[in-house]
């Protein structure tokens, strides 16, 4: 039995055999048993390797999980992963960073040689060489980056589950094959990068489009992560009154004209994509991007006189709002028209939890068996009961991680959904109204790929005009 | 349960009909209010010319009538005041020792010669009182005299006494005021304006008076009312939404004066470390100034720079301070200062995140939502530090406060708590430069008087109308007309 479970929590891909349907269809008790199984193993094997959970642990007298309730009060707070002073990025000490990050995580990163790095980008590079670790950051829309330390097999399973979700979604019921049929792919994104947005794309390759070959990316570079933290540090200062004392990193400042080169193509690439959707009318496609840009193709074509452009084998997906400004009403439709896809994917997940899930038939956003979900009361932090209908902050125990901790509480509030759902899946579901906590007081973080973008964009400009 | 009800008071009468709900803060506690929309109409003074009763009163009646409210507000006889206090209890975000020790002074800031200096200090009674006159080099003689205008008055809710002090300073300045009640108060400024009708229903300045509440931003409502042939100034206390959605009302004729929302910080010198005695009276200072009101004040501190030191023995005096800060803090008086009626989970998750980095930072107490002190290693602040409140401080070692504190002072630093006291002199002409507004004593920071500017303007005297009379007799004044061609 044990050995079972721990295929299905080291790699719920492989255990399912890539099918989201099989996932979602073993009995509860069945799912819980082997959670808590699951769950008891990751802490015996990381409560001494990592200090951050041994601190934890021994703060609260657990040295045994009972039951998966008691593993709530192992989730740890999502700013866990930036409770760094924010000055060691602006001051390049990535020494003390590693250090820091180090504590997070049982992969060893001491051999890793980070003296010579002179930003976040290097920095994570180094990283990975040294110890190959793909550590992924947030956009750092909430003016700091989280840092997450996964591993490379963590973003191979990552991938697997964004292509299950994918083709559960657009019922199709087999691994394709991609070599010989890919999907012509556009990805209204970067090309790359070491965010979750802009590995986005290197799902999309693998589900998708087979090779590098068969991807259009609306932007064809990768995404720099010190580009992102300027425009966290942009977002920090304004909000704070301090734009007086920003001073631009000067190895940015001497990239000034490539940034001035960026912004002028970037303002080109949506003429250059929409050429070659055009030029691929009746091809199998596949569409996944930003909401905002995706309608705007769309409004595009249409006002043009291209209607089911691909026909009902075209795939859509999307993430974020409209960029910059407010969707039309009728986005959905509009896409659909331009397209001739039949429905249009939307995903919930989030860079600290290996969980890509799409919406059922009756709406509803189904947790795999691999995650376990918790309800948090939002004041004060304790569990509500796993049981009937809750809402309250979202925390989830990822099964996954086997050398980070994947308790984390995230700043979602979420109605979670025990009871049984029409849809014949047999996983805790949950509602589709999800927003974010901190929306009641204001100050919005939320990671999201639209974000993580338009932070960019913005802060491409400021680079590019910055005296 | 029945609804609490907060009518509206406008120049004298009282309104209670056409009631809606509104939601307290956080959602969860409401209470009925005319509806806005009913009343929007009779809100303003539509004729400025119904101010001319104002100045038929002596300042010195206004000063009179002012004492002779705060009598008549006292908690123990006044039943308005004690309904508001009860009322208040469920919307305020002080808990109720604090909440009602701060109605106890209402009597202190309406006594004599505090709303003396209300007037006097910012302005000089003989400028509101009469014309004033001087003769300019030019040769021309000038009278100047302030006069009131027709103002509405955002007040914030943190305080009731916000409330008390606007009430003052319109009726010193002979103006005509329309008081906004924030969510999270309600019912303060109600009763001060029922209890003026009551006192004295006909008396020019009960009939210059007016408290409503509406939610702020309700575009159709604030439009009709923020228009300059209603209003001539708008008086802003904080909160960074209310202040920026009345910004699209300014216009020529429409003056904001705005009290920009703040924090507080306080600068600790080397000097603390002489001896046990000295770091004792420094932390139970420190310590009020984070506690008193349970930090929900601009003026409250936040992050505290201690200059000792930056290397190991450096933090390990702070590390002494903040227990002894902690310490103190705990042991303050009830009305003071008690736990916080609510804690923000999200800062108790950024508290819980930085007990994993200990590398840089060590928390002393907030496991049971009573307040912490946040030590950091660095010389940083932490990155939440806007978050900071609930009785809960930053300590940042540092190494020479003179070279290091403008790194930590903005635009939005209201108040310095410093110690010990001669450490003001090397800072105050210094830290003004990037932002700095006010210098106290350490353990003063949350005590005010409204004689004084407040964030670095002077609101009475942005309040008045600058009136100027100019005589100008050819023989002294050379008429243009007059001038020979050079």
């Amino acid at each position: 039995m044990i050995a079972e479970t721990m295929q299905m929590a080291d790699d719920p891909p492989k255990f399912f055999n890539h099918s989201n349907r099989n996932a979602h269809r073993l009995p509860r008790e069945q799912v819980e048993e082997m959670q808590l199984a699951a769950f008891q193993r990751r802490f015996a094997d990381l409560r001494e390797r990592l200090p951050v959970l041994k601190a934890a642990a021994v703060e609260q007298g657990i040295d045994k999980i009972a039951d998966l309730d008691a593993g709530s009060n192992l989730v740890f707070p999502d700013s866990i992963y930036k409770s760094y002073p924010v000055s060691l990025l602006e001051k390049n000490r990535f020494d003390q960073l590693t250090k820091w990050l180090g504590r997070l995580t049982t992969t060893d990163l001491s051999k890793a040689d980070v003296r010579h790095c002179d930003g976040i980008d290097s920095w994570l590079a180094a990283l990975e060489d040294a110890a190959g670790i793909q550590v992924v950051n947030s956009s750092g829309t909430s003016g700091t980056m989280t840092f997450l330390p996964r591993t490379r097999n963590d973003y191979r399973i990552v991938s697997e589950i964004f292509g299950m979700t994918s083709r559960d979604f657009n019922e199709i019921e087999s691994l394709p094959d991609l070599r010989k049929d890919p999907w012509h792919s556009f990805y209204l994104g970067f090309r790359g990068g070491r965010s979750h947005a802009g590995r986005a794309a290197s799902w999309v390759v693998d589900n998708f489009a087979g090779s590098r070959d068969h991807l259009y990316p609306l932007y064809d570079m990768d995404m720099s992560s010190d580009v992102m933290f300027t425009a966290a540090r942009i977002r920090r200062a304004e909000a704070r009154g301090e734009m007086d004392r920003l001073e631009i990193d000067p190895k940015l400042k001497a990239r000034q004209a490539e940034f001035e080169t960026i912004q002028k193509s970037t303002a080109q690439a949506m003429d250059r994509i929409f050429d070659k959707l055009i030029a691929l009318e009746g091809k199998k496609v596949y569409l996944a991007g930003m909401t905002g840009a995706l309608t705007d193709l769309s409004r595009r074509g249409l006002e043009r006189g291209h209607r089911n452009l691909f026909g009902s084998r075209c795939i859509v997906q999307c993430g974020g709002g409209g960029k910059g400004g407010k969707l039309p009403d009728n986005w959905e439709e509009v896409v659909l028209e331009f397209t001739g896809a039949k429905r249009i994917g939307q995903y919930y997940g989030m860079t600290e939890v290996t969980m890509i899930t799409s919406k059922c038939g009756e709406g509803h956003y189904h947790v795999p068996p691999w995650v376990v979900p918790y309800v948090l009361d939002p004041e004060t932090g304790t569990q509500l009961p796993r049981d009937g209908v809750q809402t309250g902050r979202a925390a989830f125990f990822d099964l996954v991680p086997q050398t980070y901790w994947g308790g984390m509480a995230t700043g979602d509030e979420v109605t979670a959904d025990w009871t049984p759902c029409a849809c014949g899946r047999t996983t805790v579901h949950i509602h589709p109204d999800i927003r974010r906590l901190s929306e009641k007081t204001g100050a919005d973080d939320k990671i999201t790929c639209a974000a993580a973008d338009d932070a960019h964009a913005a802060a491409i400009d400021f680079l590019a005009t910055a005296r | 349960m029945t609804k609490m009800i907060a009518p509206s008071a406008i120049r004298g009468q009282l309104i209670a009909e056409d009631l809606v709900s509104f939601g307290g803060r956080g959602g969860d506690t409401q209470f009925l209010a005319p509806d806005p929309m009913k009343i929007v109409g009779r809100l303003p003074l539509r004729n400025p010319g119904d101010m001319r009763s104002l100045y038929a009163l002596k300042i010195d009646e206004i000063i009179d009538y002012l004492v002779e409210l705060g009598k008549a507000l006292d908690l123990s006889k006044n039943e308005f005041m004690q309904e508001a206090l009860d009322h208040s209890y469920a919307v305020t975000d002080l808990t109720p020792p604090i909440l009602k020790w701060q109605y106890s002074l209402i009597d202190h800031f309406l006594s004599r010669d505090m709303v003396r200096d209300y007037i006097e200090v910012p302005i000089g009674i003989r400028y509101v009182e009469g014309w004033q006159k001087t003769t300019l080099s030019d040769g021309r003689v000038v009278s100047i005299r302030a006069m009131g205008a027709r103002a509405l008055h955002i007040v914030a809710g943190n305080s009731p006494i916000t409330s008390i002090i606007s009430v003052a300073r319109n009726a010193l300045t002979r103006s005509d005021a329309i008081i906004k009640s924030p969510s999270n108060d309600p019912f303060t400024a109600l009763a001060v304006a029922r209890s003026m009708i009551k006192m004295a229903p006909d008396h020019p300045v009960t009939k210059h008076l007016s408290v409503a509440y509406w939610k702020g931003g309700s575009e159709e409502f604030e439009h009709k009312l923020y228009q300059p042939k209603n209003l001539e100034k708008i008086i802003a206390w904080g909160g960074f939404a209310s202040v920026k959605h009345v910004t699209r009302y300014i216009q020529p004729g429409l003056e904001l004066i705005s009290l920009d929302p703040k924090r507080s910080a306080t600068i600790i010198g080397r000097q603390t470390f002489l001896d046990e005695a000295t770091m004792r009276d420094a932390a139970l200072r420190a310590a009020t100034d984070v506690g008193a009101s349970n930090q929900t004040g601009c003026s409250s501190a936040r992050v505290i720079l201690v200059e000792s030191g930056t290397d190991e023995e450096g933090f390990s005096r702070l590390r002494r301070l903040g227990e002894m800060i902690y310490e103190a803090m705990l042991k303050l008086p009830g009305n003071l200062s008690t736990k916080p009626k609510r804690f923000d989970p999200e800062l108790r998750n950024d508290i819980q995140a930085l007990r994993s980095a200990a590398d840089f930072y060590e928390v002393i107490g907030g496991r049971e939502d009573e307040g912490a002190i946040i030590l950091s290693k660095l010389d940083e602040v932490v990155d939440f530090y806007p978050r900071l409140s609930g009785r809960v401080a930053n300590l940042v070692p540092i190494e020479d406060v003179v070279a290091d504190a403008p790194r930590f002072v903005n635009a939005y630093t209201q108040t310095i708590g410093i110690y010990p006291e001669s450490l003001k002199l090397a800072l105050r002409d210094e830290l003004p430069l990037f932002g700095a507004q006010r210098f106290v004593t350490l353990g003063y920071a949350m005590t005010a008087n409204p004689g004084l500017p407040q964030d670095a303007i002077e609101p009475t005297r942005r309040m008045v109308k600058w009136i100027v009379d100019e005589s100008c007799a050819v023989e002294t004044c050379a008429p243009l007309w007059k001038q020979d061609a050079a």
